[in-house]
């Protein structure tokens, strides 16, 4: 018993979860040192594996000599009775051999394979203690969530589905949408206990295949024990670990992960998780939105514009506010100066407490709505604008500038499309308001100066991060920066370092 | 490191390492040293400059894509060239570290006379090191980001256009001048940072040539920018005034006023902290790659490190503007010297490996 645990573990460990290709375990190859009982998948050794799993569904006939052995509520009832009960139950002994060569069976020749079936939710096969053979039938129907609107992401023009927790479902949503025999889907197995199917999906010919093999590659070097979610993925395979900045581009969209593939970008979809990871990224694709490719160009161009200001609202307004205020009077307007001087006349605490203790407050607040159900968030909402819109000033803990500023940089956060991008922006502005608070503009530079060393040296799988504008290439600020008339966009953009860069053939 | 700079990086990187704080005192330098319309100094100076890149470009094309400490080591013998690398590379880290020094007395002067520039500049260091580290490649990034976060500066001037009287620019040339010897020195210090082309050779493509007309196109934009607003200068304030300006361009920004902010030349000053901290970046990785090469076995960031901190200390002696700017002066004739002796130096002794057999002519 311990042998064939340990020849188990000793298979994934080795194996390291390799399953390129459409059939479902093809990891499991021979030559590996295994001893022939392992290779041998007999009923009685796989039931033993199993000891102490109540929700394992044996099923015997013994006039056919089967028996089924299967997770009962990882299979789909229908493809289970469809495909297997009902013919089993009506097929004469002398033809079960017919039956079983029938396309939904597959043969299942060693132990692990055996095992590893039952644990994807298909049901196993068992001819006279697989003496006589073991089989598979592809009946897995594991439960989940349907295709609904992701929450995280809307849209207001285009598509409304987004992705669920079933990397299945999730690959169907990209191929329903790409019909390309060229969409290629390699799976991949991660953790050597959740075994969680990862598939690296890109577009032959399109994506480049260095960027390809380096995803597989560091994908395949992952060691831990249980992956839960595609942003876990991410941290444990991105170029920098220690950089505030999301590297790889995560999306719940279906159209927005298309949009990316057809440029030359690599998606990866991990099981259980509603999020699909693009990579190579860069900086300026966070600002971007599905919504900016449906509306008219020039609309769409405002709005990335408005989210490039924004970016600069959310990190900078409240610490420049900090600055002036404690140290650069003479940048003030005059007029604005006496209703600032009046405003903080009342305010017992140096402006950097003041602008620290309101955007604690702010955070505190978003973070309680984002956990607490939305009846109840509602009531925070109200409970944080009385409480942050007047009894604040009105009790002298804040003047009412620095709430149009803190309120300013909250909202502008949220204007920027993507929540990781965002959170990370959110944490900057904390740096930068703490350096104004002691150096003014010259820490807020400072600040700056840092944020721009982090940003130029960081690479997602080798390529900068900060294209279009270092390395800068004009061609692509039609599609990163502006977003372009359809009819300009004509090239695949530089990062995806494609062989095939012509993305539109049309003349106008 | 897999990337090359490309010539757009490799001009935005000469340009914005060029650029400095000395810019806002180059039409007061020019009043001082060269008189009534002495901004037409900045053209011959200007000339000189690319003179200069010029003998680096013949340098570096005589080596062969050999970078500079390679080229030494083909003719002169391996403590001499050592030496003079440490020298060399003594000198523009004390330069950069007096750079850094520079600015922030002067923000001083400005925001916080009442501050201790000690810690604002430990700051700053930190900061120099995290970018010194990074790499050339990504410097140049980062000067790319610097370059578009400051290049709408200098078209605010423009806005000043009715203010300049062509009265100012009067028809005499060059009178109340005098020390044009040192006025050369002090103008083309604000030039210095194009020094860099001599150590970009193993970042650049293989076999392109190209690249260095990126030096001359990156030179050529500073330069047009100094005398853009040199003349600028000269027609705004009178030939009296900017005598007496210690920073006659901070003082027209002062002029400026926008709707949301009042004073402009604040905010610009501000900015061009950016500008400040690339030029002692930019000298920091040059030294630290002349030391590296000396002692190879020790990491390129300790080597920087050394160099930040060490150079703080020394930097510590002068503790006034005035006493900086006269270090700096300094530096800056010990550094326009190197830029001209060095290709010179190149050029003989790649002449004379080449004569004795070591090196085949292309």
């Amino acid at each position: 018993m311990a042998r064939w645990v340990s020849a188990l573990f000793r298979k994934n460990r080795s194996g390291k979860n390799d399953s390129r290709g459409n059939k479902g375990n093809e990891s499991v190859t021979d030559g590996q040192g295994r001893t022939p009982e392992d290779r041998r998948p007999f009923f009685s050794l796989v039931r033993q594996q199993f000891h102490d799993c109540h929700d394992l569904v044996h099923r015997s006939y013994p006039h056919l000599g089967v028996d089924l052995l299967y997770f009962g509520h990882l299979v789909g009832p229908e493809e289970l009775d469809r495909d297997l009960v009902r013919p089993l139950e009506t097929v004469d002994p002398g033809e079960l051999d017919q039956l079983l060569a029938r396309s939904q069976f597959m043969r299942v020749e060693t132990f692990t394979e055996a095992v590893e079936s039952i644990l994807d939710g298909q049901a196993v096969l068992f001819l006279r203690d697989g003496k006589d053979g073991v089989w598979l039938a592809q009946v897995s129907n594991p439960p989940g969530r349907s295709v609904e609107e992701t929450e995280v992401e809307g849209s207001i023009t285009g598509p409304h589905d987004g992705f669920s927790e079933s990397a299945q479902l999730n690959v169907a949503l990209i191929r329903r949408r790409l019909k390309s025999a060229r969409l290629k889907a390699i799976r991949l197995r991660v953790g050597e206990l959740s075994h969680t199917d990862v598939y690296v999906i890109y577009i032959e010919d399109i994506a480049n295949p260095a960027f390809v093999e380096e995803l597989i590659s560091r994908i395949r070097d992952v060691s831990i024990e249980v992956l839960h979610e595609a942003h876990e993925l991410v941290q444990l395979i991105e170029d920098h670990p220690n950089s505030v900045f999301p590297q790889f581009y995560t999306t719940e969209r279906p159209d927005i992960t298309v949009n990316k593939l057809s440029q030359g970008r690599i998606a990866v979809v991990v099981d259980g998780s509603p999020t699909v990871v693009t990579a190579p990224a860069s900086l300026m694709e966070y600002f971007n939105a599905a919504d900016d490719y449906y509306m008219r160009w020039i609309s769409a161009t405002g709005l990335r514009i408005l989210r490039f200001i924004a970016f600069i609202i959310t990190v900078s307004f409240t610490a420049f506010y900090v600055s002036i205020t404690t140290f650069h009077y003479e940048l003030i307007p005059r007029t604005l100066l006496v209703n600032l001087a009046e405003s903080r006349a009342r305010v017992p605490f140096p402006p950097l407490y003041e602008a620290l203790f309101m955007e604690f407050t702010i955070e505190m607040l978003r973070e309680a709505g984002a956990r607490l159900p939305s009846k109840i968030g509602q009531t925070i909402g109200i409970v944080g604008g009385i409480v942050i819109g007047q009894a604040a000033v009105q009790a002298g803990f804040t003047s009412n500038i620095l709430i149009i500023t803190v309120a300013s940089s909250a909202i502008a956060s949220f204007v920027i499309p993507s929540y990781m991008m965002s959170t990370s922006l959110r944490l900057l502005r904390f740096g930068l308001i703490l350096l104004a608070g002691i150096w003014g503009n010259l820490g807020l530079m400072l600040g700056f100066g840092f944020i721009i060393a982090d940003l130029s040296h960081l690479t997602v799988l080798k390529s900068s991060y900060m294209t279009p504008l270092a390395p800068f290439n004009l061609r692509d600020w039609k599609q990163l920066v502006i977003r372009g008339p359809y009819w300009s966009l004509r090239e695949r953009t530089s990062q995806s370092r494609t062989r095939n860069r012509i993305f539109s053939k049309m003349k106008r | 490191m897999n990337e090359k700079l490309n010539p757009f990086h490799i001009a935005i990187l000469i340009h914005v390492v060029q650029v400095g704080v000395t810019v806002f005192s180059l039409p007061r330098l020019c009043a001082v040293y060269y008189g009534t319309n002495g901004w037409i100094w900045i053209v011959i100076i200007g000339i000189a400059v690319t003179a200069n890149i010029a003998l680096i470009h013949a340098a570096v094309k005589m080596g062969g894509g050999r970078p500079l400490p390679e080229m030494l080591g083909l003719f002169l013998p391996k403590p001499v060239s050592g030496i003079l690398q440490l020298a060399i590379g003594c000198m523009y880290a004390l330069s950069a570290c007096l750079t850094s020094k520079q600015y922030v007395l002067m923000f001083e002067l400005q925001s916080f006379p009442a501050t201790n520039p000690y810690v604002f500049r430990a700051g700053i260091d930190v900061l120099i090191l995290c970018l010194v580290v990074i790499g050339i490649y990504n410097l140049g990034k980062a000067a790319t980001i610097v370059f578009f976060a400051t290049i709408p500066f200098p078209f605010f001037y423009l806005s000043l256009l009715h203010d300049v009287k062509l009265v100012r620019y009067t028809p005499f040339f060059l009178k109340d001048g005098g020390h044009w010897v040192e006025g050369f020195f002090q103008v083309f210090a604000a030039f210095l940072g194009f020094e860099l082309c001599l150590f970009l050779v193993p970042y650049v493509q293989r076999g392109d040539t190209r690249w260095f007309y990126a030096v001359y196109a990156g030179n050529t934009f500073s330069w047009f920018i100094y005398l853009a607003l040199t003349v600028l200068a000269f027609g705004f304030s009178s030939f009296g005034q900017l005598k007496d300006l210690l920073f006659p361009l901070l003082e027209m920004a002062g002029h400026l006023t926008l709707p949301v902010v009042e004073r402009v030349d604040t905010l610009m000053f501000t900015f061009f902290f950016l500008m400040a901290v690339m030029t002692a970046t930019a000298y920091f990785w040059m030294a630290t790659e002349l030391v590296t090469y000396v002692f190879p076995n020790i990491r390129k960031g300790w080597v920087a490190a050394f160099l930040i901190a060490s150079t703080y200390f020394v930097s510590s002696i002068p503790n006034e503007l005035s006493r900086v700017s006269a270090w700096l002066q300094l530096m800056a004739k010990l550094a326009i010297g190197t830029s001209f002796l060095l290709p010179v130096l190149l050029l003989i002794g790649m002449l004379a490996a080449r004569a004795l057999g070591r090196v085949k002519a292309p």
